[in-house]
């Protein structure tokens, strides 16, 4: 298509076309199209240079400082960096943190994305079931959630309750080392109702001209789903599946909030970012929480190149 | 880099500002103004009911002091610490910090609190027990003053013992053993999710465990002073609470720690009979569990050597950025001594430290504030040597307590072995 | 036959995302209802929370802990209005301040990243790839640790204790999560559509506010939707940035209903997290109807 002609012509140096009039043509073209860029970016690159990048760089610096926050950094090279080789809890919470994101991002996503398709529709009543499946995500972070999700898997939370029924007795699930993980999983997936909201309005932006097409060639609603739907919808599956992995590396308010600050019991739901935040500001050690934290930051970008070479085999643009 | 930031920062004032204009409705009268009033910023954490009362107090001092603009600046007890703590570090820092635990050494020790010698002709604190005085004392100098007094006991609820059937305990001879026996019995007896007591492992027990043995959480010079084996002895305790029902399972210990609001705990909610607290909380817990619960010296005291002190509730200290120390001091000066701080506040710092400004009070007490007011005079005489301030680094003791504590609760680790790891790990965080 | 998908997917049996084989009525009956049994079911465990949290509402704050049964033995509504005037403000202050900074928030998300998502997602300029890089490595830091250099920041502007470090960023497209997804959605856009425009004659800025965002309908009401809740939670940098009392926003006063030292007002506080969730459910139930086929009306045939 066009957009492909037009990468050539930028890219492309002289020696393939022959007529240069045309050429030069284009030349201005792509000069012209490269300005409306710039224009359209400024915003975002003054955003960029005054307010993003200045913090980022400066977490990058204290990452190799031993700084208190109370006292100016001191720099020590590489030694923060060296200490995170020999921090058994450091090591734990990244046990912890890869656990999680392997196991609740495609559980959300999954069911984000079943929901989407079924709450799809135009009738009335669905609205009411998106919206409740929505509530959830809404609360945010929160106080009441801790106590709300005490509630739930407490001792003497609603799941105990229902076990008792069957004369099961059941743990204190919140706070037992062996299921924390567990129910903070559970939460996480409760909140599907974010990535279920792209989906829904990814959906939304399927031109129905595909599927008129296909009526006409008399295609079964199945095969519309394979050939059409999923196609047109792995752009938004791709978006939900970087974002929703470069969260889940992050997480950190629920955990934070149903384990009071602690990561507990017993350091089960010490997710990686709650221990940046620990060594941060309770242990005055910021210069090690940074490197904690551009060490986490490298990781997610592996990860999200990786999910970038891989898209290139699976998501369909329009363009 | 600081430099090349501001040089893009202005840029983009320039180019944002007027976009904005229209938005923006920040409250941006700042210091300066020649002749205006002279503006402190007061930070404290605590709800709103602590909010009101101190707005009271603020009121009546900016009566007083015309020339003086008091702004509190408060958050909740968990978020307090971040904000000051980014604050601080951005040298933009309030003058007055509310500050308690370990907090004085870790902000004193790193230079960023007023030495309040330098005003301590603003400040009067002739009047205060030298002992109280002493727990402000960091590496010899005066750097945080204590707002109340307060000290480490138990909370019985008579009631249930009468349920239980289970004699009252004399707190001036009990034991360990005794507080074992005793809240095993009552857990025995109440049954139905009702127990002797919460697991009472934190780093205020270890502290009078410790005491009660002749050493110290701390030593003077910023050490460890618990020796493993006396750590590894409370966590055997801690074990046969458990094991024998005094005391509940791990998973529901791990909840109750998760969730730690007075009217969640224990007590609070008629689920214990008694409670290791601090005892400015028997107000609060009064009301939470609707019963008349009464103080109790802690076990142990009679044993040994007294374990027993009486802490600060709180500090009032200055950060050593203040543009204005004096007009701080001032107001400092104004919430330890004046009567009619006292009467806004009543005992929401803490039993005042003021003799004097402490009788004035007396009458408005509630009678939850009544017993502990009575319950510190009794203590006054009974209680140990004041210990050394928590020195820095110490903040970190009550995490690392917490997570041994679980890991001990749940069988993953021998009191012995959590003992030694608790010496090792509370050593690196002293930086011994 | 001759009806668009739109009139199809009205009828709940029949759209083009239903299982093939066709339907013959009984089995199709039944098997709505099984859905919406289903729907039901799960949709409770969604609820259950918060309906415990609109229970506690009801409930006198001294037994919300004492007695955690889902219906309340006794009903007090007092907790509203002792909630909306607990505070050194009434409410709705609180509510007010919150809405100044959501509104200009959405504002500037809407319109600055639309504007950065378009160049990525349709134009062609030097160091493109490595500038989106950077924009997506922008999320991959915590907060904890950008948080006092950007105290710093905003401290040198005189910014804190204002809403324009709230503010001002969301004006700079800073919020990298909404430009990848009008990235997303601008691409999967089919290209001949702005080749017709600019056969028509339309430049860049035509084509971007006359062709391409009328069809990114579905991601800016994502955008609308997410900015506003998002903003309207976002407890941390409210709490960092904002010292005065009066500037406070509705997730700092929740906090201070709750004291971890002293008494909290539990009934207050579950009672306003209630009325606080009104604003972020109104938008979120306004602009859910653009993310749907059937009821608003579709972007392109």
């Amino acid at each position: 298509m066009n957009g492909t002609v037009k990468e050539s012509a930028t890219e492309q140096q002289p020696d393939a076309a022959g007529n240069s009039g045309r050429r030069s043509q284009r030349n201005t073209l792509a000069k012209r199209e490269g300005r409306a860029a710039y224009l359209f970016l400024a915003p975002w690159f003054i955003g960029m240079l005054v307010i993003t990048i200045g913090p980022i760089l400066g977490s990058l610096y204290l990452s190799f400082t031993d700084y208190s926050l109370l006292q100016p950094p001191e720099w020590v090279g590489l030694d923060n960096f060296r200490r995170m080789l020999e921090d058994s809890r450091l090591h734990s919470a990244i046990v912890v943190t890869v656990t999680y994101v392997f196991v609740s991002v495609p559980l959300q996503l999954a069911l984000a994305l079943a929901l989407a398709f079924f709450l799809d529709r135009g009738v009335r009543g669905l609205a009411i079931y998106r919206s409740v499946y929505y509530l959830p995500s809404l609360l945010g972070s929160s106080v009441a959630i801790a106590i709300l999700w005490r509630q739930i898997f407490g001792t003497e939370g609603l799941i105990n309750q229902i076990l008792d029924v069957f004369g099961i007795q059941g743990e204190g699930w919140v706070s037992h080392p062996d299921y924390a993980l567990s129910t903070l999983i559970v939460l996480n997936v409760w909140t599907f109702g974010s990535p279920m909201v792209i989906f829904l309005a990814g959906l939304r932006q399927i031109p129905t001209m595909y599927y008129e097409a296909a009526e006409v060639d008399g295609a079964g609603g199945w095969t519309r789903f394979w050939r059409i739907t999923i196609p047109l919808l792995t752009p938004i599956i791709f978006f939900n599946l970087v974002l929703q992995l470069i969260g889940a590396f992050q997480t950190f308010t629920q955990a934070f909030i149903v384990s009071g600050g602690t990561g507990g019991p017993a350091d089960s739901t010490l997710f990686y970012t709650l221990y940046v935040y620990q060594r941060g500001f309770g242990s005055f050690d910021m210069g090690y929480a940074s490197a904690l934290a551009w060490f986490l930051l490298v990781v997610i970008a592996g990860f999200t190149a990786i999910n970038f070479l891989a898209a290139k085999r699976w998501v369909h643009y329009g363009d | 880099m600081r430099q090349m930031t501001r040089r893009q920062t202005l840029k983009a004032a320039a180019v944002a500002a007027p976009t904005l204009g229209l938005w923006a409705c920040g409250n941006d009268d700042s210091t300066g103004g020649d002749g205006g009033p002279v503006e402190l910023r007061y930070a404290f954490w605590g709800g709103d009911s602590r909010a009101q009362m101190t707005q009271e107090m603020i009121d009546e001092f900016e009566a007083e002091n015309a020339d003086i603009d008091v702004r509190p600046d408060y958050s909740d007890f968990g978020a307090y610490w971040d904000k000051l703590a980014t604050s601080v570090a951005s040298g933009d820092a309030p003058d007055i910090i509310t500050m308690g635990g370990a907090y004085p050494s870790e902000y004193a020790g790193r230079g960023s609190l007023l030495d309040l010698g330098q005003v301590s002709d603003i400040i009067d604190t002739d009047r205060i027990d030298a002992a109280v005085l002493d727990n402000g004392m960091i590496d010899g100098s005066l750097y945080a003053l204590p707002t109340g007094v307060n000290t480490y006991a138990v909370v019985a609820n008579r009631a249930l013992f009468d349920e239980a059937g289970v004699d009252f305990p004399d707190d001036r001879t009990w034991t360990w053993d005794d507080f074992l026996q005793i809240c095993v019995a009552l857990s025995e007896s109440l049954g139905d999710d009702r127990f002797g007591t919460q697991d009472a492992t934190n780093h205020n027990t270890l502290m009078l465990w410790a005491r009660q043995r002749g050493e110290s959480l701390y030593t003077a010079d910023g050490g460890l002073g618990i020796s493993a084996e006396s750590v590894a002895e409370w966590w055997e305790l801690a074990l046969q609470l458990r094991d024998r029902g005094g005391a509940p399972s791990a998973t529901l210990t791990a909840e109750l720690e998760s969730q730690n609001a007075p009217e969640q705990t224990l007590i609070g909610t008629n689920s214990a009979g008694l409670s290791l607290i601090w005892s400015n909380v028997l107000d609060v817990l009064r009301q939470a569990s609707g019963e008349e619960l009464v103080l109790l010296k802690p076990p142990g005291e009679s044993e040994g050597q007294p374990g027993t002190w009486l802490g600060p509730s709180m500090f009032y200290t200055i950060s050593a950025d203040s543009d204005h120390p004096e007009e701080a001091a001032e107001l400092v000066d104004f919430m330890l001594n004046d009567p009619d701080a006292a009467e806004a506040f009543l005992t929401d710092r803490g039993l005042p430290v003021n003799p004097e400004v402490r009788e004035e009070i007396l009458d408005e007490l509630t009678p939850g504030q009544r017993v502990e007011a009575e319950f510190l005079t009794r203590m006054e005489s009974e209680v140990g040597e004041a210990p050394p301030p928590p020195p820095v680094g110490s903040s970190e003791t009550a995490l690392i307590v917490s997570r041994l504590n679980s890991e001990v609760l749940f069988d993953r680790l021998t009191p012995q072995e959590a003992a030694e790891q608790f010496v090792a790990e509370t050593e690196a965080a002293l930086g011994v | 036959m001759a009806t668009s998908l739109d009139q199809l997917s009205d009828d709940p049996t029949r759209t083009v995302r239903d299982e093939p084989g066709g339907s013959p009525r009984t089995p199709s009956r039944r098997r709505r209802l099984y859905k919406h049994v289903i729907l039901i079911v799960f949709g409770f465990a969604m609820l259950y929370p918060l309906l415990w949290m609109l229970s506690s509402s009801i409930k006198p704050s001294d037994v919300i802990f004492r007695e955690p049964s889902l219906i309340p033995s006794a009903f007090d509504f007092s907790n509203y209005t002792e909630g909306w005037n607990a505070l050194a403000r009434p409410f709705h202050h609180y509510l007010f301040n919150s809405l100044i900074i959501v509104v200009a928030s959405v504002i500037g998300n809407l319109l600055t990243c639309s504007m950065a998502a378009y160049a990525f997602a349709r134009l062609q300029f030097r160091g493109k790839k490595w500038f989106f890089a950077a924009m997506l490595a922008t999320i991959m830091l915590p907060i904890h640790v950008v948080i006092v250099p950007q105290y710093i920041l905003f401290n040198e502007l005189d910014w804190i204790n204002t809403y324009y470090p709230l503010i001002v960023p969301k004006f700079l497209a800073t919020d990298a999560f909404f430009i990848f997804l009008m990235v997303q959605f601008i691409r999967g856009l089919p290209r001949e559509l702005d080749d017709a425009a600019r056969i028509d004659g339309c430049g860049h800025f035509r084509i971007y506010a006359r062709v391409i965002m009328p069809l990114c309908v579905p991601a800016l009401a994502t955008t609308a939707i997410f900015t506003f809740i998002w903003v309207w939670n976002d407890f941390y940098s409210q709490l960092i940035f904002l010292t005065d009392p009066d500037l406070y926003t509705v997730p700092v006063a929740l906090r201070t209903f709750v004291d971890s030292q002293g008494e909290s007002a539990w009934g207050p506080l579950f009672a306003m997290s209630i009325v606080a969730l009104g604003p972020i459910f109104g938008f979120f139930l306004a602009g859910q109807r653009y993310l749907v086929r059937g009821i608003a009306t579709t972007g392109i045939k």
